[in-house]
């Protein structure tokens, strides 16, 4: 039981953060003003709060995350809202995200990328961490990732190869790449999150 | 996971020494020395041999079967 809360855990925080991503999208294409900031300041805020409560309980019993796994908790985060953010684009095909005339989501996207690796830094000792057992489970992670982003790359190459002609003036160049550069952050999404899936199976005993 | 450890206790009788020391002699993280010793993790032959070293004794003095002898090995054919 424990180990499915750990689980959903996982799933909803994930789902949370793309959430963000998207609602930040949509209220930034909306309103056109550059809402990247506030999903740099949710993960900075976030990123802070963990430390702390991972500090608290490391003092009152031990039981925090070792570093690999908090570097997860980051990156998952992270990768999440960048993901829920491109996802918004691609319900929108005929918003310019190349250059973006007319609308802040391409800078909205850089500025959660920088966001991202501003929160890494809190964690950067973290991830020096690393140990055999860790190993194992990133290297299992890794395989799901590899397994997630050819399948989407299977799915994306299938759509793109037989979609209708009538479809084909939306999904210009430009739009196929940020279909593929999705299909990369979503597969590393999958990364993060089944590491931290391994992590909750190893601490129930089941790895 | 068949395999257990007494490397809780042979902790204790090593000074109390701690989790933490315990990882850092041997290179690994607190976490990992937790999973050892609640029998969620089988470590490697290297990691068993580090940990047997710290404790001056055998690898077969550290861990040991949980049923006395190892499970028959699981193979496709008889799964």
């Amino acid at each position: 039981m424990a180990n499915r809360r750990n689980l959903l855990k996982v799933i909803a925080f994930s789902l949370t953060y793309i959430a963000l991503g998207a609602v930040l999208a949509w209220a930034s294409y909306r309103t056109s003003y550059p809402l990247g900031c506030v999903g740099v300041v949710a993960m900075m805020g976030w990123a802070l709060f963990a430390r702390r409560h991972w500090q608290a309980l490391q003092i009152r019993d031990g039981s925090e995350p070792g570093g690999p796994e908090r570097v997860a908790w980051q990156r998952l985060a992270g990768y999440s809202v960048i993901f829920g953010h491109m996802a918004f684009g691609y319900f929108h095909p005929n918003i310019d995200l190349h250059v973006g005339a007319g609308n802040y989501l391409a800078i909205d996207n850089w500025t959660l990328i920088l966001g991202m690796a501003a929160s890494s830094i809190l964690f950067r000792a973290d991830g020096q961490q690393q140990d055999e057992r860790n190993d194992r489970i990133i290297a299992l992670a890794t395989l799901w990732s590899y397994r997630s982003l050819i399948g989407s790359l299977v799915i994306l190459l299938t759509f793109v190869g037989f979609m209708p002609p009538s479809w084909r003036s939306l999904f210009d160049h430009f739009a196929v790449a940020n279909l593929m550069v999705g299909t990369i952050v979503l597969s590393l999404t999958v990364r993060e999150t089944v590491q931290l899936f391994l992590y909750a199976d190893d601490a129930m005993g089941t790895l | 996971m068949n395999i257990g450890t007494h490397l809780r206790r042979l902790r204790f009788e090593s000074e109390e020494m701690s989790q933490e020391a315990l990882a850092r002699s041997v290179g690994v993280t607190r976490q990992t020395i937790i999973a050892l010793e609640t029998g969620r993790y089988a470590p490697s032959l290297e990691l068993a041999m580090r940990l047997a070293a710290v404790f001056d004794c055998k690898v077969d003095d550290l861990f040991f079967w949980k049923d006395g002898q190892p499970p028959p090995v699981a193979t496709k054919g008889n799964q």
